[in-house]
């Protein structure tokens, strides 16, 4: 018997209500769940408007009274009105992207204008010309970050971007002035990844470097350590902090910390020693709907031993873990070896599997927390990027008639039909690796190697993608 | 919680003021039930549903003694929510064209199926008046009757219920529509 609509209303709104942004996003804050973060305090939204105002009243009324003042004075000599009524100085917002000018102490946070009311985060400037993508995160279908770089006369040029309508209209923030990998020296410090928990609470980190906003990226504060990997979830934070750049033998030891969102203390959940680690070349955290992984890649060109990868499961969002060995069916002679990771909300897990000596790859997706892999259709062609919405529709980024493309498959890896085109694939692209992911059964997003001023969305479960091009 | 500040006629002993501790206890009780209500009446916008829940507690902070002596103070700081919202919206120009967005048909899975039946829901309700969309979430997620919804919009139950009653009947055209356009194709 079908459902009656009001049923169904019901049911949907209560579904819907659940994805509003949590109560610590409102200003109004509580103090003893996050005692570090800076609490906004409640003002009304007429005031400074209001100011503003009087401001520029009183501007004009001397402006004004000026020229009535500086005639009267004059008489019969005319003054020339420049002189008076030129405008100030601009007093706008500065650029709030394309840092210049030294590099400040990294525990100063950086600051950019803010709106004047209780809105969330900056309101943001000018998208810098030439911005190019390195990695994107969503806290929403509407609400999402993107950092990369763009073109500046002074490095670094790290840049962040928002938009608050699924990636229609970005505006620029002001990152902090660091570094990015891949693009900068890194010698010093440089980030890799953003990732925002909320519409205020956010990280910006890289091997050496860790920051923490908890105003929409007006400010940022530096925290100790740096971190490989970090994914927001469930209502915490996991992340895998960095080494101490320190060489290892066979490998650095690997963990997994966890903390609240917006916190700055760190509980190590998962601790891996370099003997249970070998010569790891990387690691990958991904979770959704309770579920986390953390895949430990290894050393596919390190010579004759083995190079398989290590997969741990939480199923309690990443506060217990279970070692899983390596994810990829052995079906065919010769090792395979896991080389991408990406979970689904429903719970599925899908890795990207390749043949060491070869370059055939196929997809395995498991529905039982990684106990256990399908395999799909050993291809030629597949790159090391998978995204999966669900169990059965997983995507991989491949190379068909000699261009970047995005390969979508319904069936779990056994048919592949493209469903977005790049640029030429060439191996001038690296270092960037691009990126895929899914925020939602329906919604996801790709940016490719090849082009990288580019976002693409899906909101039909990636049967259609809409491309965003930045202006250069 | 820290005390609202800004411009308050709150007296230098505010962190001693009753009502003070009062609003504090009311925020943290009340304000994840408000932005739940703010995000559907604005269709899912997270950020314009926080701006709308600290725009109403900080118009009402000044006189938090009113709120606190009406007989259901949730019910007063929601219909002074509803007010924010129908408010912004009037005043707020109009930017976005909303367009028919053609449903993708083919094998889907029932995950990727149950999500796009959600979205479809969801877009509906996104497209209807505000008022309209006002009275059903009153109704359907606050579960308020036809007296309490049109005390919360200002206006006659009578009319709280034409309001709910047209906004079923758009959105079930909509579904059916839509349902009719799956069999055709």
């Amino acid at each position: 018997m079908p459902e009656d609509l009001e049923t169904r209303l019901r049911r949907e709104l209560q579904a819907w209500a659940a994805e509003a942004p949590p109560p610590q996003a409102v200003s109004v804050r509580d103090d003893a769940a996050a005692p570090d973060m800076p609490v906004k305090r409640i003002r009304p939204t007429w005031l400074l408007p209001a100011i503003a105002a009087c401001l520029v009243f009183l501007v004009a009324g001397a402006t004004v009274g000026g020229i009535a003042l500086v005639r009267h004075l004059a008489h019969t000599q005319p003054t020339a009105p420049s002189s008076v009524t030129s405008p100030p100085s601009p007093s706008g917002p500065p650029p709030s992207v394309s840092p210049t000018g030294p590099h400040n102490s990294a525990t100063t946070p950086t600051s950019s204008p803010t709106r004047p009311s209780g809105a969330v985060g900056p309101a943001g400037g000018p998208v810098p010309a030439g911005f190019t993508v390195h990695d994107l995160t969503f806290v929403s279908d509407d609400a999402g970050w993107a950092l990369g770089t763009a073109p500046c006369p002074n490095r670094p040029c790290t840049s962040l971007v928002r938009t608050t309508d699924g990636g229609r209209h970005w505006v620029g923030l002001r990152p902090p002035v660091v570094g990015l990998v891949g693009v900068d020296d890194c010698s010093s410090a440089c980030v890799s990844n953003v990732r925002f928990a909320t519409p205020v609470i956010g990280y910006l980190f890289g091997p050496q470097v860790f920051y923490l906003t908890t105003d929409g990226g007006t400010t940022w504060q530096r925290q100790a350590g740096g971190a490989a990997a970090l994914e927001i979830g469930d209502g915490n934070v996991l992340r895998v902090p960095s080494g101490d750049g320190q060489a290892c033998f066979p490998g650095c030891p690997v963990s997994v910390q966890v903390s609240t969102i917006g916190g700055t203390g760190w509980r190590t959940v998962l601790a891996l020693s370099s003997a249970q680690v070998g010569s790891d070349t990387g690691v990958q955290l991904s979770r959704s709907s309770g579920h986390a992984y953390l895949q430990v890649y290894g050393h596919v060109s390190g010579g004759a031993s083995q190079a398989h990868s290590a997969l741990y499961a939480s199923a309690d969002g990443g506060l217990n873990w279970a070692s899983r060995g390596e994810p990829c069916p052995q079906i065919s002679s010769g090792e395979i070896d896991a080389s991408a990771l990406s979970s689904a909300s429903d719970q599925s897990v899908t890795v990207l599997c390749t043949q060491r000596s070869g370059s055939a790859s196929f997809v395995a997706v498991s529905t039982d927390g990684g106990r256990t892999f399908q395999p799909g259709k050993l291809l030629p062609n597949l790159e090391t990027q998978v995204g999966s919405a669900s169990s059965s529709t997983v995507f991989a980024i491949g190379s068909v008639g000699g261009r970047e493309s995005l390969v979508r498959s319904v069936d779990r890896g056994l048919t592949w039909n493209v469903v977005a085109q790049s640029g030429p694939m060439t191996a001038a692209a690296a270092p960037r690796s691009g990126f895929l992911g899914f925020e939602s059964p329906t919604t996801g997003r790709w940016v490719s190697v090849s082009g990288p001023r580019t976002v693409w969305t899906t909101r039909d479960g990636g049967a259609t993608w809409v491309s965003y091009t930045f202006p250069t | 919680m820290r005390a609202a500040a800004g411009k308050t006629p709150v007296a230098a002993d505010a962190l001693a003021d009753p009502d003070s501790v009062d609003f504090d206890e009311f925020v943290r009780t009340h304000v994840a039930a408000l932005l739940r209500t703010a995000y559907l009446l604005t269709g899912g916008d997270g950020p314009a549903a926080e701006d709308a829940v600290q725009e109403t507690l900080t118009r009402l902070y000044p006189r938090w003694a009113k709120v606190q002596r009406a007989d259901n103070p949730v019910a007063y700081v929601r219909r002074s929510l509803l007010n924010t919202y129908l408010n912004s919206v009037r005043s707020a120009p109009a930017h976005e064209l909303v367009m028919r967005v053609v449903e993708e048909r083919g094998v889907t899975s029932d995950i990727a199926q149950a999500a796009v039946d959600r979205d479809q829901i969801r877009r509906l309700i996104r497209q209807l008046p505000e008022r309209q969309r006002a009275a059903l979430v009153l109704r359907y997620f606050d579960d308020l009757s036809d007296r309490e919804v049109g005390r919360a919009l200002g206006c006659r139950p009578g009319t709280a219920r034409s309001l709910i009653s047209r906004g079923l009947a758009t959105v079930r055209a909509e579904l059916s529509r839509s349902q009719v356009g799956d069999r055709d194709a």
